[in-house]
Parts: C-alpha cells; sequence; structure tokens
C-alpha cells in the first residue's frame, strides 16, 4: 500500500489584463442593434449573419454579455411598443387580423434574432441565471401587447364576440380566431387561461343558462334533450376548430351543468314527455339520448334511477294488487313477463346495460311481486298451464326461453316455499294425470330450481319423478307374473306407487271401489307385498283416473274419461238406471264436497252430462235424485269428463295452503336458530334474528314474531336459555 | 448537420446573406484549422454511420480547434 501524493494542477488567470478598445462593446452592440431593427423591418438580406454572429460572440467572450441582452431586451421592447400603437389603430374586424400579421412577424423576428444570438443564450443566459431569448421575446410580446391596457380588454372582448356569434349561427373566420388562441397559448398556459379560457367559459355559462331556460319553457323533453346534445356537440366541435383542445372538457362541463344539471329534475319529471312517458311509449332513442346526457353530470343516472324505480313501483303496484287483473292466473303472470320484457329491453337498448338500473329494476320487480301474497301461487299455476298444453308446437329453445324468465320471477320471490308447496301440487296434478306435455321441459325446470335453491329443495320433486319410473316398472312386472291369471273383460288396473313424503300430502280419504276393480287392486297389493316386504300400500282414490267403455240409448259407444271418483258413481249405473244422492253416497263413502262435485260434472255440464238429475237446477241437494241419461249424444268418441284440473284455489284452500306453509317453517326456522346457537353460543336478540332472516332468505321470509316464539319454544325444550344477567342473550345449552 | 452555427447560419428564416448566396465566410478561422474542420465534419459523418475511425489531430493545432470548436457549437 502506497499513499499516493496528491498533484494539484492550477490553472492561473493572466496577470495582466487584455486591454482592448473601450469604445469596442459599444461599437459592436450598434452593429447588432441596426441589424435587429433590420430584421424588423424585413430587411435581413443584407446582413451577414456570420458577422453578427462573431460580434455577438466576441461580446459575450469579452464580458459585455450583460449589455447585450439588456440592449436586446431594451430594443426589442422599444419596437413591440410601436407594434402595440399600430395594433392600436387597427380598426374593427381588423384589430385581430393585424395583431396575428404582427404577431407573425413578431415571431420570425424573434427567431432570427435568437440564431444570432445563440451563442449568448448557451453560455451567458444560463450563467447569468436570465431568461433565454425566446422566452424573453414571448414574455415582451405579453407585456406590451396581449396585457397593454387598451388591448387586453378589447382582444378578450372581441374574441368573445365571435363566439358569440358564432353560435349565433353566423360564420366567422375560425382560421385566424385559431391561430390568435394559438398566440395565446403559446404565451404560456397562465395567459390562455387568465385572457381567453375563463372569460370563455363564464359567458358560455350565461349564454347557456339564458338559452336552457328558453328551451325548457317551450320544448318537451325530448326536444329539449335533442337541442342540448347538438349544443355540446357543437362545443365539442368548436374547441377542437380553435384548437382549444385543453378547454374541451370545461365547456363541455359548463354545458352540460347549464343546460342538464341545473334542470334535470323538471326534465325528469316533464309532464306529458319525461321519463314516464318516454318508458311508457318505449321511446328508447329519447331515453338513450337522456342516458348518455345524464351519464356527463354527477347524481344524474340517479335521477333517471330514481324516477325509474318509483314508476315502476307505482305500476307494478297496480298490476299486482288489482283485483281484476288477478283473476286469472296466467294472464297475470304473462303481464308480469311483459312487464320485465319490456324494461329488460329499454335497459339493454338504451341504458347500456346498466348494472346499477339491472338492478333497481330487480328490486322494484321483487319490491311489487310480493305485494301480492298469492305470487308463488300463480307463478306455479303459469307454469302449470305452460306444461300442461302450451309448450306442445314450441321449439326446444322457446320453452328454455319461457322457463328461465319463469325462474327470473322465481328468484323475485320472497316466499320461495310457497311456491314449492304449490308447484308440487301441480306436479303431482299433471304427474298424475298424465297430462305434462314435455318430460323435458319438466326436468329442465327442476334442473333450474336446483341451481337456484339447491338440491333440498329439489329432492322431494326429484323423487316424484323417480316415483313415476318405477311405478312404471312395477306395472311390467305385475303384469308379467297375473298374465295367466288374468281373464279377458276384466278392467286393467295402472297404479302409480308414491312414496310419502315426496307427494304432497293428502288426508287419505278412500272409497268404496266397485267390486270388479276392487279385485284388481287386491290382486296388486298382494303382489306388490311379496316384493317389497316390510311396507304399506294406502289407496289414494282422490287422485286416480280412469277410462270407461259405455254403450247408451241409440246403440253408439263412448269412451268416458273419468276420475276415480266418477268412475265409482258412474258404475253403480251398471246396476240400476236411478239412484238418490243419499244412495250415491252411501255406496261410494266418497267425501261429500267431493262427491258433489263429482256429480256436478257429471250431470250438470253442457255436453257432458252422462246423468241426469231431477229436478235440474245448477246446484246439487242432498235430496236430489239422478238417471242414466240414454239421450246422450256426442261428436266425439272419447268423452273427456271435468277432471279436478289445477285451478286457483278457492279462499278456505288458501288459508289451509298458507296454514301448512307455516306449519313447514317451523322447524326449519328452529333448525335455523339451533345452527346459529351452535356456532355463536352466546348472541342476542337482535342478532338472532338478523341471522335466521339471512340463512333462510333463499326459502323465504322469516316473520320476527314467529322467530320469537320458536326461540320460546326452544327455551322450553332447553336448547338455549335466557342470560341470568342480560335477559336479552340467550345461551347454547349443549 | 454537425455544426449548430453553421445550421442557423443557413436555415435562420427572413434570409440572411449567408441563406441568400448560399455561402458562409469565416474571416477568423485560418486556413489549416477550416481544412481540419471540414475533415472532421467528414469523419463525423462516417462516424455516425457506423465507420469507428481514430480523428487524428496534431497537437499544435488543438488549442485553435478547440476555440473554433466553440465558435461552431460543434
Amino acid at each position: 500500500m502506497s499513499t499516493q501524493k496528491k498533484r494539484n494542477f492550477k490553472i492561473e488567470a493572466f496577470k495582466h489584463r487584455v486591454e482592448l478598445d473601450p469604445k469596442y462593446a459599444e461599437k459592436t452592440w450598434k452593429i447588432l442593434e441596426h441589424a435587429i431593427q433590420e430584421i424588423y423591418n424585413h430587411n435581413a438580406s443584407g446582413l451577414s449573419f456570420e458577422e453578427l454572429y462573431r460580434n455577438a460572440y466576441n461580446m459575450v467572450l469579452h464580458k459585455y454579455g450583460e449589455k447585450l441582452y439588456s440592449g436586446l431586451v431594451t430594443t426589442m421592447t422599444s419596437h413591440l411598443k410601436n407594434i402595440s400603437r399600430e395594433v392600436e389603430l387597427a380598426q374593427g374586424g381588423f384589430f385581430l387580423e393585424e395583431l396575428n400579421r404582427k404577431w407573425e412577424d413578431h415571431r420570425k423576428a424573434l427567431q432570427m434574432i435568437r440564431d444570432i444570438l445563440m451563442y449568448m443564450d448557451r453560455t451567458f443566459v444560463p450563467s447569468a441565471q436570465k431568461t433565454p431569448v425566446n422566452d424573453l421575446g414571448l414574455n415582451l410580446w405579453r407585456d406590451n401587447i396581449v396585457r397593454s391596457p387598451k388591448i387586453q380588454a378589447r382582444l378578450k372582448n372581441t374574441l368573445l364576440e365571435l363566439v358569440e356569434r358564432e353560435r349565433t349561427g353566423e360564420v366567422i373566420n375560425r382560421g385566424l380566431m385559431r391561430n390568435v388562441i394559438q398566440m395565446l397559448k403559446e404565451l404560456g398556459p397562465n395567459v390562455y387561461q387568465e385572457d381567453f379560457e375563463k372569460p370563455f367559459l363564464d359567458v358560455s355559462a350565461d349564454f347557456y343558462r339564458v338559452e336552457s331556460q328558453k328551451f325548457i319553457e317551450c320544448c318537451d323533453c325530448g326536444e329539449y334533450m335533442k337541442k342540448a346534445e347538438r349544443r355540446l356537440n357543437e362545443e365539442t366541435e368548436r374547441v377542437s376548430h380553435y384548437s382549444a383542445e385543453a378547454s374541451g372538457g370545461k365547456i363541455e362541463n359548463v354545458v352540460e351543468r347549464e343546460m342538464i344539471a341545473n334542470h334535470m329534475q323538471r326534465l325528469v319529471q316533464m309532464e306529458n314527455s319525461g321519463l314516464v312517458n318516454m318508458l311508457v311509449d318505449d321511446k328508447y332513442y329519447d331515453l338513450s339520448r337522456m342516458y348518455s346526457l345524464f351519464n356527463r353530470v354527477p347524481g344524474g343516472l340517479s335521477a333517471i334511477k330514481d324516477v325509474m324505480t318509483s314508476h315502476l313501483r307505482e305500476t307494478g303496484k297496480q298490476l299486482v294488487t288489482d283485483p281484476e287483473k288477478s283473476k286469472d292466473p296466467v294472464e297475470f303472470v304473462q303481464r308480469l313477463l311483459d312487464q320485465k320484457d319490456k324494461y329488460d329491453k329499454i335497459i339493454s337498448l338504451a341504458f347500456s346495460n346498466d348494472k346499477t338500473f339491472q338492478n333497481a329494476l330487480n328490486g322494484s320487480f321483487e319490491y311489487f311481486i310480493n305485494l301480492n301474497p298469492r305470487s308463488p301461487e300463480f307463478i306455479s299455476l303459469f307454469v302449470d298451464d305452460k306444461l300442461r298444453k302450451g309448450l306442445k308446437e314450441v321449439s326446444e329453445e322457446d320453452v328454455e326461453v319461457v322457463l328461465d324468465k319463469v325462474m327470473m320471477l322465481f328468484r323475485y320471490l320472497q316466499e320461495k316455499d310457497v311456491f314449492e308447496k304449490y308447484y308440487k301440487q301441480h306436479l303431482a296434478k299433471r304427474l298424475l294425470s298424465g297430462k305434462s306435455a314435455s318430460d323435458e321441459a319438466e326436468r329442465s325446470l327442476i334442473v333450474k330450481l336446483k341451481t337456484e335453491c339447491g338440491y333440498q329443495f329439489t329432492s322431494k320433486l326429484e323423487g316424484m319423478f323417480t316415483d313415476m319410473r318405477t311405478s312404471q316398472d312395477t306395472m311390467q312386472g305385475f303384469y308379467a307374473s297375473q298374465s295367466s291369471e288374468m281373464s279377458e273383460g276384466q278392467p286393467s288396473l295402472v297404479v302409480q306407487v308414491l312414496t310419502t313424503g315426496s307427494w304432497p300430502t293428502q288426508a287419505s280419504t278412500t272409497c268404496n271401489l266397485p267390486p270388479e276393480i276392487h279385485g284388481v287392486c287386491e290382486r296388486f297389493k298382494a303382489y306388490y307385498l311379496g316384493t317389497h316386504s316390510g311396507r304399506r300400500l294406502s289407496w289414494q282414490t282422490s287422485m286416480g283416473s280412469a277410462d270407461l267403455k259405455a254403450v247408451f240409448g241409440k246403440g253408439q259407444k263412448h269412451e268416458l274419461n273419468v276420475s276415480t271418483y266418477q268412475m265409482c258413481i258412474l258404475m253403480l249405473f251398471n246396476l240400476s238406471d236411478q239412484m238418490s244422492y243419499k244412495e250415491i253416497e252411501q255406496a261410494t263413502a266418497i267425501p261429500a264436497p267431493d262427491l258433489k262435485r263429482c256429480l256436478q260434472s257429471l250431470a250438470c255440464v253442457k255436453g257432458k252430462n252422462v246423468l241426469r238429475k231431477e229436478p235440474m237446477s245448477k246446484d246439487i241437494m242432498e235430496d236430489d235424485d239422478f238417471f242414466f241419461n240414454d239421450r246422450f249424444t256426442s261428436k266425439f268418441f272419447k268423452v273427456k269428463i271435468g277432471t279436478v284440473a289445477a285451478q286457483k284455489e278457492s279462499e278456505p284452500e288458501k288459508q289451509e295452503t298458507r296454514q301448512r306453509v307455516e306449519e313447514d317453517r317451523k322447524p326449519q326456522i328452529e333448525a335455523a336458530i339451533v345452527r346459529i346457537m351452535k356456532s355463536r353460543r352466546v348472541l342476542d336478540h337482535n342478532n338472532i334474528v338478523t341471522e335466521v332472516t339471512k340463512q333462510l332468505q333463499s326459502r323465504f321470509l322469516p316473520n320476527p314474531v314467529v322467530i320469537k316464539k320458536r326461540i320460546e319454544s326452544l327455551i322450553e325444550r332447553e336448547f338455549l336459555e335466557r342470560d341470568k344477567v342480560d335477559r336479552k342473550m340467550y345461551r347454547y345449552l349443549a | 448537420m454537425v455544426s449548430q452555427t453553421i445550421r442557423n447560419m443557413l436555415t435562420s428564416p427572413g434570409g440572411f446573406a449567408e441563406t441568400q448566396h448560399g455561402e458562409v465566410r469565416f474571416p477568423e478561422i485560418s486556413t489549416p484549422i477550416l481544412e481540419k474542420i471540414c475533415q472532421y465534419f467528414y469523419w463525423s459523418l462516417q462516424f455516425a454511420s457506423g465507420k469507428e475511425t481514430e480523428f487524428h489531430i496534431e497537437p499544435e493545432l488543438t488549442l485553435e480547434l478547440m476555440m473554433a470548436a466553440n465558435y461552431l457549437h460543434t
């Protein structure tokens, strides 16, 4: 390691001053000053660049930079003062042109001056921290011309007047306008903003305030929107022509504020042409225009959304609660679907599929669908109607579309379990009476329900389908085993073995089957219990149907398609032609309301009256007599006697279903409470209620009072206890 | 162009004498130096286009060349 000795080199200044001609600087500057004047006078051709450059170079080199610089400032300033006077003298319309021409001259001269003084710009200016020549020239121009007291205001007013004239439809010299604005921009953002942009925006605001007031008084909403849109486009185009893009957003804001934001509520609520009318009349173009315009201002979309929502709720509420309209469930649901389609279309066509609007739509539907407690039933009836007959001629895709729409309505339901209940009933009827039009469609809907609500929701529905399939197999097995014993003329039996629990429970009301049938039934029972041990069979005669062959007075044969009950009644008339109500009741043991309904459909429906009743009247009385109607005629070989079709429930039935649903909910609520308490251990009342509501939301909306009752019941059964100190707290007892 | 100054002389707007005649005189630069400068311009062009050779400068010319370079902004 060796320490290196530092050797310092030092360059020393000359010991003696370099003497220079003291007049030198003065002389050189004169030459340059003269040159600058010549340049301004467009007389540069006689000048030698090299000479001027060399002079300036030498001046700076000999430390006369300061003199050169200040000389330049004074010369240029006095020149600009002259120019300023010339510009001031320009009359009227020539003012801008004169200004523009002088500006062009100045810029050119400035560039030449900068070029010959380049050496100063390069060395003296940065070291002395002066403004570079080019910027100096612009600053001087700004201070002496643009901001000179006589020009500043005049320039501003001239520009604004031109804008105003163009707005009212006159043609102006846009090129000149652009050049002048370009000049302001070159003088720095500060100049541009203060001398043009700010007053321009202020004046525009005033202009549009007045104009929008005028428009809104005399135009309808659609018309106004068109005008506002046109103005907005005009302004955007204007600033691009003026090459003032920097102000584009600002001027748009001004127009938006004055023309839209300030009149938003009034526009939306305008009578006879506002948003509501646009929605009602499906004015997609107007709506889409309104959406794009309102989208520009804060709170604009929510104004549209609010009005749309309240309108939707209002009309929806009318739709749902009008007792006239809810008479026909199918039409009721169809109307809901139409409404939904209409708004879906509006949102997709006019509101660019805005998510918040979709949410608002969904929210509104959810709100009013649940206003009618019968919505779940009606939706199920709608599906029933479609699956029974409606979908026969349409293609598979269309079926899917209809089902998807139904699912959408289903999603809005709060009481999904009520829907499930009805759906199960209707499905059972469809399956048992073989009325389902398409197995495919049925299954597809089940799958949809499954994806929507989970396995639990549909397991029973799927069980019903499984039962139908296994029943077919069972029947085949039955007939195979009985083939030897079956004799001609015996009635053939089709049994569907249904799993208890999967199917809607119905009080098992049996009736006395005719002996012919009874024998076959017994044989089936023996066969079935023989193959499946440990099972119990009970006959659900209320759900069956039968085909009867009957011969009437003139020997014409008909096949009658009737329910099991009706079959039992008709079989009695094989033995005698006349029977009283009491006799029938005794013989068949059909429950009275069902019996009356059956008799009514057998005797009182025109064209299907295979029985004759005495006395003739609409209603069945307990002392009526019934006769076999010999004179029955029908065009058809097969006669279908009104079976129990799915229909709107009557009031008491509705009450009953309601009660059953409430009953079914109890264990679900309890299960939810226990689940929650098991994980939380201790929780206060309000929290339990919210948690339970959250858990059960996908199925129904539990009533807080009911939840409270369930909690009390659980306390009684010692699943929970109240906290000893805080009575509001509950404790889980494991 | 390699020299900023010469470029400005020939391109500055307004038409100085140099631009009009297409001729620039340098009364303060001596012939050998100007010759060297021209050689340098030529070399510099070739260097820029990828031909990397050495540019030889005689030591006695160095000072004057540096002054000229400053003047010409090269």
